[in-house]
C-alpha cells in the first residue's frame, strides 16, 4: 500500500521534472538549468529504492530522449549510471549531512555531465562552450531544496494514508 | 560483485538493488540504441510515431511562453495588427525566398547551364512554421516546429528564414516536427559558391556559429567572404538561398585537403518564424486545369517539368 503511493508519487515527480526542463527560458539563463530528472530519480533512489530501480531510470531516460529530441539511448545511459551509483553508495549517502550530500550529489551530477561530453564527442560534436559545466552547480545548490519538498510531500502522502 | 550488492542492500531493497548484471543489460541496450539512431531512417521513424504521444505534453510546456506573449500581444497591440503583422512577415519571407530563386536563376543563366535553366520552371512550395516555446537541451541544435504532416510538413523539408537556410525537419510528427539545424554535427549541406559555381558539401560543428568545408582540394578557387549558396542537389532546397560566409580558408602545410570555415547567414536566436521548403516533386505544383478542360496534350503544362529527374542531381552529388 505504501509502495503504491509511493509509486504514484515518484511517477508524478518524474513527469513534472521532464515537464519543468521543458518549460521556456530566457537564453542568457539557459545554461543554468540543472537536470531535474536526474535529481528527482535520485532522490527516490536514496529514499524509496523499492520504486525506483535501475529499468525505471531506464524507461524514463528513453521518454525523455523522445521529448528532448536527442540521441535515442543518451538521456536512458546517462540515468542507468546516475541511478546505479546513488543506490550502490545509498548508505553512506543517506547519512550525510545536508552540505555533504550536496557535496556528493555534485560530483554525480559532474559524472553525468562528462558522460554526456564523451556521447557528444563520440557524435563528432566538438568541445561545449564553459556553460556547458554550470548545470551541475545550480543542481547542487537546489539538492537541499528539492530534498526538503520531495521529503514533505512523502510524509503527507504517508500520513493521509494512515487512518 | 553482485553478490555483495545484494547482501549490502538486504533483503528488503532487492528489487529495487544496483543489481551490476542488470546495469551492464541496461548499459549494452542503451549503447546499443545510440549506435542504431546512427543510422539515420530507422529509429526517426519510431521518434515521428512518438510524437504523437508527447504532442501535448510539448503543448503543455509551451503554454506560459505562449500565455505570456499573448498577454504582451493584448497589452500593446489588437488582435487584428497582430495577425497583419503576421502575414506580412509571412508574405516578405516568400517574397525574399522568391527573389533568391531570381538571382541564382540569372547566375545560372549566365553559366548557360541547361539542367539550371530547366529546374527554373517550378515556384517556391514552403509553409510558415512558428519555433515552439520549449526548451529542448540549450547544447543541441535541434528546434521544435508548430506545423506537423498535418500542414504538409514531412521529414527532409528544408527550413530557411528571412535570411538564408536554417536546417531540416529531421521527424515530422502530427502537428509538430524536430528540425536539426545546420550547425549540427550530425548536419551536411549540399552547397555552391556563388562567385565560382564550384559545388562542395558543408558539415555542422556542433558550434552555432561555424560550419567547415573538408576536403577541399588544396588549388580550390575559394576566398574569404565568398557566400556559400545552397544547391539543387539532394532536391531539399530550391537552389540559391544562401546559407553561409566564408570566414577563412586553411591550407595547412603536408595535408592533402584545404579546409574552410564559413559562418551561417541565418540568425537563430532572433527569429520566431521559419519557412518549411517542401522539396519539389517530379511532377511539379498540383495544376489540374489543363485536364479539366481537356486539352493537355495542346497547352504547355506551366509548371509541370518531368525533365528534371533527381537522378540529375544525384549524379551531381557524386564526387
Amino acid at each position: 500500500m505504501r509502495a503504491r503511493g509511493h509509486y504514484r508519487l515518484f511517477l508524478l515527480s518524474v513527469l513534472a521534472a521532464m515537464l519543468v526542463a521543458l518549460l521556456p527560458l530566457p537564453t542568457a539563463l539557459l545554461a543554468f538549468k540543472p537536470m531535474l530528472l536526474g535529481l528527482v530519480l535520485v532522490y527516490f533512489a536514496l529514499e524509496a529504492p523499492e520504486v525506483a530501480g535501475l529499468g525505471h531510470a531506464f524507461i524514463f531516460g528513453l521518454i525523455a530522449d523522445l521529448l528532448y529530441g536527442g540521441i535515442f539511448g543518451e538521456h536512458a545511459l546517462r540515468m542507468v549510471i546516475l541511478v546505479y551509483l546513488a543506490l550502490r553508495f545509498r548508505f553512506r549517502l543517506r547519512f550525510f549531512p545536508v552540505a555533504q550530500q550536496s557535496a556528493a550529489i555534485f560530483a554525480l551530477l559532474v559524472n553525468d555531465r562528462v558522460l554526456d561530453l564523451w556521447i557528444r564527442m563520440f557524435g563528432g560534436a566538438g568541445w561545449p562552450p564553459i556553460a556547458f559545466w554550470l548545470s551541475p552547480v545550480v543542481g547542487a545548490a537546489i539538492w537541499p531544496w528539492l530534498f526538503l519538498l520531495l521529503d514533505g510531500l512523502r510524509l503527507k502522502r504517508r500520513q493521509s494514508e494512515r487512518p | 560483485m553482485v553478490g555483495r550488492g545484494a547482501s549490502e542492500q538486504g533483503p528488503l531493497f532487492a528489487e529495487g538493488g544496483a543489481s551490476t548484471l542488470k546495469l551492464v543489460v541496461l548499459l549494452a541496450l542503451a549503447i546499443m540504441l545510440m549506435l542504431a539512431d546512427r543510422q539515420r531512417g530507422l529509429l526517426d521513424l519510431l521518434r515521428e510515431r512518438a510524437l504523437r504521444l508527447t504532442e501535448p505534453v510539448y503543448a503543455l510546456a509551451a503554454w506560459p511562453g505562449e500565455a505570456m506573449q499573448a498577454l504582451r500581444f493584448a497589452v500593446r497591440d489588437r488582435d487584428a495588427l497582430a495577425a497583419e503583422n503576421a502575414q506580412l512577415r509571412e508574405a516578405l519571407l516568400q517574397a525574399q525566398a522568391e527573389t533568391y530563386r531570381h538571382r541564382s536563376e540569372a547566375a545560372a543563366g549566365e553559366r548557360a547551364l541547361a539542367l539550371l535553366d530547366a529546374r527554373s520552371q517550378r515556384h517556391v512550395d514552403a509553409v510558415l512554421a512558428r519555433i515552439v516555446d520549449v526548451d529542448l537541451d540549450p547544447f543541441r541544435h535541434r528546434l521544435l516546429l508548430d506545423r506537423g504532416r498535418s500542414n504538409g510538413v514531412s521529414r527532409g523539408d528544408g527550413l530557411m528564414d528571412a535570411l538564408g537556410v536554417v536546417g531540416q525537419v529531421s521527424a515530422a510528427g502530427p502537428d509538430t516536427a524536430f528540425a536539426i539545424l545546420i550547425t549540427d554535427p550530425a548536419h551536411a549541406l549540399p552547397v555552391e559558391v556563388s562567385r565560382t559555381g564550384l559545388k562542395t558539401i558543408v558539415y555542422g560543428t556542433g558550434d552555432g556559429e561555424e560550419l567547415k568545408l573538408p576536403n577541399l582540394p588544396l588549388s580550390v578557387d575559394l576566398e574569404v567572404g565568398d557566400r556559400l549558396l545552397s544547391s539543387a542537389v539532394g532536391g531539399r532546397f530550391p537552389p540559391g538561398i544562401p546559407v553561409a560566409d566564408v570566414t577563412r580558408v586553411e591550407r595547412p602545410a603536408g595535408a592533402a585537403f584545404a579546409v574552410a570555415y564559413a559562418r551561417p547567414v541565418s540568425v537563430l536566436g532572433r527569429n520566431r518564424e521559419l519557412l518549411v521548403l517542401r522539396p519539389q516533386t517530379l511532377v511539379g505544383p498540383p495544376d489540374p486545369e489543363p485536364l479539366q478542360r481537356g486539352v493537355a496534350p495542346l497547352t504547355p503544362p506551366p509548371a509541370t517539368d518531368p525533365a528534371t529527374p533527381p537522378a540529375a542531381a544525384a549524379d551531381e552529388a557524386t564526387p
